[in-house]
């Protein structure tokens, strides 16, 4: 929390957040029934005109991507406050660590005449594969690599490969945490060889 | 760095725009067996790595290895790559295999050298292996044609072996690491250029053979 008036912090602070999100068994049913939904809507529907067409593969397209992780949650602040009345203006600052959204580098090099000197131009490109769009947001961008899994590989930065059908209808979260536990085991089982490092780098010096 | 970032949309920042020095590193490493030093004819290829020195602002960015680097000439792209390691003052490319140098290497001349007989015993109480070993002078001729529109810098890498040993070469080694022998070479566009190798090669044969004390006699008439 980010008080946008210094003198606020005197004033109030936050006792408590509460999260609250969808349960997962229902929310993954009502995905699969929009998914198939979705698929009749493009096996049965007879043409739509150019317009339309756009508009139905938006909706089939989105739904085809959705995850668990694209429901919406809510948040509930327990704020404690000494001033008597008047408004107090706060900035919630979250961090969104969805695997979905990847990103990679991309260089340009120009080369003179001479063929001695360049001109190099960096690009980095992000791809946003969630249901969400997120509107002036800070990026961070990160190093690491992802313990394999052979149910859904992975590859690039801090992110998984190209979603499967498989991978789209796996919950994030749980998926998430299944990561997290096969770290684990490999932490208390022997190694054949070091272990590598594995450093965050940041690349926005 | 603040973005919009769209559902379902790949976006492209402008992370940098630097000038830096540019190189091209060229070469060619071979190394030979007992089993391949007599072949008649042998290519190898030449190891192609671009680097990009780096300078002012590109001293602090870090390039992920496997980033997709394009190169450009005349405003045209020419060639498509990754980047691998980076380091502080370095972007280096991956290595590829470079098309437009061709490398030949063809046999010259072997002279045989005397066998040395040794046996050892084999598995077998009624067998032994018979060994011969013999040292054979072998020369090889190197020809490098760049079949580039400009010309070229590489370094041609000799690697001996416990079996292929370097006795000397036309021209003389630019630099000597044993066991590396490293000529820097310099070839104009379209044209050639070559190295003559003389080689000490150890050939060892190896036979499994019946021992004389347990051969049959011949079958008198």
């Amino acid at each position: 929390m980010e008080y946008v008036n210094p003198e606020d912090k005197e004033v109030i602070t936050l006792q408590q957040t509460i999260t609250a999100l969808p349960d997962m068994t229902n929310a993954q049913q009502i995905i699969d029934r929009e998914k198939s939904a979705a698929t009749s809507i493009i096996s049965y529907a007879i043409d739509f005109t150019r317009e339309l067409r756009e508009k139905v593969s938006n909706i089939c397209e989105a739904s085809s991507y959705r995850t668990y992780a694209d429901m919406k949650g809510a948040f509930d602040f327990i704020i404690n406050c000494t001033k008597q009345e008047g408004e107090v203006i706060v900035k919630i600052i979250y961090f969104v660590s969805d695997l979905r959204v990847r990103w990679h580098t991309s260089l340009q090099v120009n080369i003179s005449d001479d063929g001695k000197t360049a001109e190099v131009e960096g690009y980095i490109i992000v791809d946003n594969k969630t249901g969400f769009s997120y509107e002036n947001v800070e990026l961070g961008f990160a190093i690491f690599e992802l313990p394999s899994a052979p149910a859904y590989a992975t590859t690039g930065y801090g992110a998984p490969s190209e979603a499967t059908g498989q991978e789209a209808t796996f919950p994030a979260a749980l998926r998430q945490e299944m990561l997290g536990e096969l770290d684990r085991l490999r932490s208390v089982q022997p190694k054949s060889g070091l272990k590598r490092t594995q450093r965050m780098k940041n690349l926005m010096l | 760095m603040k973005a919009n970032v769209p559902t379902r949309k790949k976006i492209k920042l402008n992370w940098f725009k630097a000038k830096c020095e540019f190189t091209i590193e060229r070469k060619i490493e071979i190394q030979y067996t007992a089993n391949n030093v007599s072949s008649n004819k042998l290519t190898w290829d030449t190891i192609v790595k671009y680097v990009l020195i780096k300078q002012g602002d590109l001293i602090n960015k870090d390039i992920p290895s496997n980033s997709p680097m394009t190169l450009y000439k005349n405003n045209m792209p020419f060639l498509f790559l990754n980047t691998a390691e980076s380091s502080g003052t370095k972007i280096n490319s991956e290595n590829m295999i470079d098309d437009d140098i061709l490398v030949d290497d063809d046999i010259v001349n072997i002279t045989e050298g005397d066998a040395k007989v040794n046996y050892e015993d084999a598995s077998n109480p009624k067998e032994q292996i018979e060994v011969r070993t013999r040292f054979d002078k072998i020369s090889r001729k190197i020809m490098i044609e760049n079949k580039l529109n400009n010309d070229i810098e590489l370094t041609l890498d000799f690697k001996q072996t416990k079996d292929v040993t370097f006795v000397k070469s036309e021209p003389e080694p630019s630099l000597i690491e044993e066991p590396n022998y490293k000529y820097d070479i310099k070839i104009g566009s379209e044209s050639k250029s070559s190295v003559l190798l003389e080689l000490q090669a150890k050939i060892v044969t190896r036979i499994t053979k019946i021992r004389p004390e347990f051969l049959k006699p011949p079958k008198s008439e």
